[in-house]
């Protein structure tokens, strides 16, 4: 009995234990073994760092890549920004680079030299060795020694990019250009009015950190490709007490720190701007002392042909060569000229000799006197007493007030003179050059040891300069270089190199990119990744990751203010079955076949550190101090300076002109004219209005993302599309109402198309209530389309996505030769 | 040493540079060929990451993680002793004592813990990275401690714009105690009443720390089916035979006594 019961006991009290203990036993069993002894974080703190500056969107903000070995293999990391000595804590890098240790072993890189094997655009290629391909393509170029014009170069970016371009000069070609024909120069030609040259994105500060009221018209600094140096000093800025008011065509990142925002019409901006001017003209709110000294406001014209009264050179001083005019002199009631004047006249109507005279600004407030508030507000969308509110502050606040000179800018037809008019506010509340308004930016340009100079022939700029496109930029006009391919003006064009850029995915129309690729005898790629462009080439050269070799330049930090300057070392070898050379590498090889006479000459670039040491002396930079810390520079604050620190601008008076004397001179049949060479300003309607926007029409707008880029290094990274995903930022987005109309839910994944010829994308709808009714936008390039064949691959890059440049016609505008990338309607369909 | 860590709301971009910074310090693994290994829909189990809220014709981004309270629920809650605070104030999690009960990632008010629950191949990166099975939160990069000094958290070094400070609130002439000390810098949600250590200096309108954003709805926890499967019916038989085994060895005692008593 006794037995019985102590088994039972026994048997009780195990089980009971057990069906405690057992299942938090079985639970546990699923731990995780630790790592290494010594952790991987700690062998980072424990590598070395090397510096660099990065160039995923091209700007060179400063860089450390912390190297360190796992078992004998070398790894990066991004450490972080770099802050070299006595530089303010103000360059920052934003998080891309951050994906380089992902990006470095890429499953898309190109991993050799190759050579095409089937048809352009079947993507399939051949992978040879060095001495093939360079035999190769020396071989293909030589036959055009006798005519190298018929070359062209098409470069984007790189500290190495200076080292091409000078060997295509040595070849004789003068045909280089650049992309932003695309990005920027509708803005920079519109400003050429105001400023004499092409005032580019880079050439002015905007000294948010100083300004009190700053507008933003279409531009958003906290989410553009070029982000972080902007971004930090609107950031200090807002924390500084800087108000923000916003005009957009949706809710942008800015519209998070705007005190107010307001969604325009798409390309209606420029009503609001001339609404503005108009305002504070017609109820005299210009800063008159600013307008007398620094502009011709006060030059009188003859009204019947718009000709100066008159003018004389002026001989010394900073304004020597420049002109000076005729002006009336409030203070003694008679006619002199303006460096003689006490007082000039800034409002004026008269006449001189028989003939009616007045002031260019009393001109101009004739000219824009119906563009109410009230006018505006019928285009746009936005309340009269919004704009007028916007330019009372603005007006309140001067100089430290200013309309902010945006980037990508050639979006809709009108953007050029959008930005003419922009500047002029400026110049009325006298913020153009002086503290928290638009400052000019300190530059370091280094320089190679070596020019060629390209063979006494007609360039293709030159040529479209005489030829309809005056104000083209010479050195960014790529669709012009297609037009010259397709219409072999003003000679064949045999053969094109696209260096570090993507020529099919920033060329408006991918029909024409294509045909004028397939046109060419010879397509060679430059570049790291896979592309949309490779599809069509001949042969691909891969170079290097700008961490993976010492760079034989310096370069200089794009949008600093005050001059910053970096050297990029090489941090870590490119992984192994990588098989790439350095541009500068390529071009020693090339020359050494094609023209071994320049050799000597060519030969320091494989010794990096010679060029760097010679750049720095030039740049009175100290070289030992520069190689420590990576970053340096000269400058303690940008330039405020209304004309400069030269004391006159380009333009023929040498100051900020309200009318264009050269452009009275270049465009004299414009006057009158509703259009962006008009030399006085005007309302331009944008072209997607005509005929208004039936039920499935809609504006196609793309917006950029900070955490991708134009070349698919930043498109095709997981990290960053992660994070990209996490916000949605590959949904498209309509307006709810719209969506409701035609029956489209979030989520749904939609056709969007270009009903002239029926180019179309795939894309997945997001709704919201935040964006302008008309639009369809999405992030920039976040899908390859249809340029994906063969061995040409995007393993990360998203299925669905716009890309407005893919669907856009091919349109230059006229004069300035700048593309309009949105102003066209396009159709969606499920 | 009482790390706290503040988040300037008015240099704060949205840049997401501090998410990529703690991505690859805390939570990516490493293969042979240098390439990372991430788990899905990575960002969610991201220590610190964007919750955006849409409220009228606004919207406004927010960054969160770990508060690091000085009353912590998750350590209260937590059976095991797994869930600590160290003695700096940073509430770690011991992955070897963890029994996965969840109790800290429901009990935290401000939704903040994670779990990841699918494998994941490769090297993690040190002792306080993520590992599966186990619930996870931001440590303030508590690895990254050498010594008795204060340390720099990936995404403070990794913030481009100066949004982040990190400090000492022992220490009364250190940054972040005056500005936390002189109301500047908020407590998000004080009617929680944890007490936590990560404080915010709102934007004009301190519209954040009234509208502290909680989860969305791919930050629950989400199970493959077979661990569905486990936790339904294990974890039923498991409080089945502990509820049996409470009964029959209450019976059993009983018994004993009824026994003891019927002997004399």
């Amino acid at each position: 009995m006794e037995e019985t019961g102590m088994n039972r006991r026994k048997f009780l009290k195990v089980s009971a234990l057990a069906t405690t203990t057992l299942p938090i036993i079985i639970q546990g069993i699923e731990g995780v073994k630790g790592g290494p002894q010594e952790s991987i974080a700690d062998l980072i703190a424990e590598g070395e760092w090397s510096p660099t500056a990065c160039i995923i969107c091209g700007q060179g903000c400063p860089l450390r890549i912390r190297v360190f070995n796992i078992e004998d293999q070398e790894r990066i990391h991004q450490e972080s920004h770099n802050v070299g000595p006595e530089l303010p804590q103000y360059f920052a890098t934003c998080a891309r680079p951050r994906a380089l240790g992902d990006v470095w072993n890429h499953p898309d890189r190109i991993k050799g030299p190759m050579i095409r094997i089937g048809e352009r655009g079947e993507g399939k290629f051949k992978k040879v060795s060095w001495d093939e391909a360079l035999d190769y393509l020396a071989d293909r170029l030589s036959q055009y020694l006798d005519a190298p014009e018929q070359i062209a170069l098409f470069a984007h970016q790189g500290a190495e990019k200076g080292i091409l371009s000078s060997f295509i000069k040595m070849l004789g070609s003068p045909n280089i250009t650049g992309h932003a024909d695309t990005c920027y120069t509708s803005s920079s030609g519109g400003r050429w009015f105001v400023f004499g040259k092409h005032i580019t994105p880079g050439a002015v500060y905007p000294d948010y950190e100083n300004a009190r009221f700053i507008v933003f018209m279409g531009r958003n600094p906290y989410g553009g490709f070029v982000s972080s140096p902007w971004a930090a000093a609107l950031s200090m800025g807002y924390r500084n007490g800087s108000r923000i008011v916003v005009f957009d065509v949706r809710f942008s990142d800015i519209c998070e720190i705007a005190e107010k925002y307001y969604i325009v019409k798409p390309g209606t901006d420029l009503a609001i701007s001339l609404a503005i001017a108009n305002y504070i003209i017609s109820n005299q709110l210009y800063n008159e002392e600013y307008l007398r000294q620094y502009t011709n406001s006060s030059m009188l014209l003859y009204t019947d042909d718009m000709t100066p009264v008159a003018t004389t050179t002026i001989e010394d001083g900073s304004r020597s060569g420049k002109l000076d005019y005729l002006v009336y002199d409030e203070d003694t009631g008679d006619y002199k000229y303006k460096l003689n004047a006490s007082k000039p006249a800034l409002m004026y109507k008269g006449t001189y000799e028989g003939r009616e005279i007045a002031s260019a600004l009393q001109i101009i407030s004739e000219a824009i006197a119906d563009y109410t508030p009230e006018w505006a507000a019928s285009i746009t969308g936005v309340e009269a007493d919004e704009i007028v509110w916007v330019a009372e502050e603005l007006v309140k606040w001067a100089p430290r007030s200013f309309i902010d000179h945006g980037y990508k800018s050639v979006r809709y037809y009108n953007e050029p003179m959008f930005h003419r008019v922009n500047a002029m506010i400026n110049a009325l509340l006298g913020s153009i050059g002086v503290k928290g308004g638009w400052a000019w930016p300190r530059k370091l340009k280094p320089s190679l040891p070596f020019k060629f100079k390209p063979k006494d022939v007609e360039s293709v700029s030159k040529y479209w300069t005489n030829n309809g496109y005056p104000l083209l930029f010479s050195k960014h006009y790529s669709m012009l270089m297609v037009k010259s391919i397709l219409e072999e003006k003003p000679y064949p064009i045999k053969a094109a190199i696209i260096y570090l850029e993507n020529l099919v995915s920033h060329m408006p129309n991918d029909d024409i990119a294509i045909k004028a690729l397939k046109k060419l005898d010879l397509v060679v790629v430059i570049d790291v990744m896979w592309s949309e462009t490779c599809n069509y080439a001949d042969i691909i050269l891969p170079i290097p990751f700008f961490f993976e070799h010492d760079n034989a330049s310096l370069f200089p930090v794009k949008k600093s203010h005050i001059g910053q300057i970096c050297v990029m070392k090489k941090a870590v070898d490119p992984p192994e079955g990588i098989d790439v050379k350095p541009t500068s590498w390529i071009v020693y090889e090339l020359v050494k076949r094609m023209k071994p006479e320049h050799l000597g000459d060519i030969e320091i670039v494989l010794r990096p550190t010679d060029i760097w040491m010679k750049q720095c002396e030039k740049l009175g930079i100290d070289y030992d101090k520069l190689m420590r810390y990576g970053t340096l520079t000269k400058y303690e604050e940008p330039a405020y300076n209304p004309l400069t620190s030269k004391g006159a601008l380009p333009t023929k008076t040498g100051e900020i002109e309200m009318i264009s004397i050269a452009g009275l001179e270049k465009f004299k049949d414009y006057l009158g004219k509703e259009n962006n060479l008009n030399p006085i300003i005007t309302w331009v309607k944008p072209k997607w209005m005509d005929g208004g926007l039936a039920d499935d029409e809609f504006v196609p707008v793309d917006y950029m993302n900070r955490l991708v880029a134009i070349n698919t290094w930043a498109r095709n990274t997981r990290l960053l599309l992660e994070m990209l995903k996490w916000e949605e930022g590959d949904y498209v987005i309509i307006h709810t109402e719209r969506a409701k109309k035609l029956g489209i839910k979030d989520g749904d994944i939609v056709e969007v198309y270009n009903p002239q010829d029926g180019r179309s994308l795939k894309v997945k709808i997001k709704t919201t209530h935040l964006i302008s009714p008309e639009l369809i936008a999405g992030v920039h390039g976040l899908t390859p389309g249809r340029h994906m064949n063969g061995d040409v691959k995007f393993t990360y890059m998203p299925k669905h996505g716009l890309n407005t440049n893919y669907l856009a016609p091919f349109t230059i505008i006229e004069g300035i030769g700048s593309a309009a990338l949105f102003d066209y309607k396009v159709k969606i369909r499920r | 040493m009482k790390p706290a860590m503040i988040i300037d709301l008015r240099r704060c971009t949205g840049c997401l540079a501090c998410v990529e910074a703690c991505m690859t310090e805390n939570i990516v693994r490493w293969r042979e060929d240098g390439t990372y290994v991430l788990p899905e829909n990575v960002v969610a189990y991201t220590r610190t990451r964007s919750r955006t809220v849409t409220y009228g014709d606004t919207m406004r981004k927010v960054f969160i993680q770990c508060l690091h309270c000085e009353d912590p629920p998750c350590v209260f809650v937590c059976p095991t002793g797994a869930s600590y605070k160290s003695e700096e104030g940073v509430v770690l999690i011991d992955d070897e004592i963890c029994i996965k009960c969840k109790y800290c990632i429901y009990a935290c008010p401000y939704g903040v813990r994670t779990m990841l629950e699918t494998p994941m191949e490769g090297t993690i990166l040190h002792e306080h990275a993520l590992k599966v099975g186990v619930p996870d939160k931001c440590t303030f990069c508590y690895h990254r401690k050498r010594g008795e000094s204060l340390w720099t958290p990936a995404c403070v070094e990794g913030c481009p714009y100066h949004a982040r400070l990190f400090g000492d609130l022992d220490d009364p002439d250190d940054t972040v105690t005056v500005l936390v000390e002189t109301g500047i810098a908020a407590m998000p949600r004080e009617d929680l009443g944890t007490s936590p250590k990560l404080f915010y200096i709102p934007r004009r309108g301190a519209f954040e720390i009234v509208k502290y954003p909680v989860r969305r709805k791919d930050e629950l926890i989400t199970y493959p089916v077979w661990s569905k499967i486990k936790d339904t019916f294990v974890k039923t038989l498991a409080n089945i035979a502990i509820a049996a085994g409470v009964l029959l060895g209450a019976i059993h005692i009983v018994r004993e006594k009824l026994k003891e008593g019927g002997e004399e």
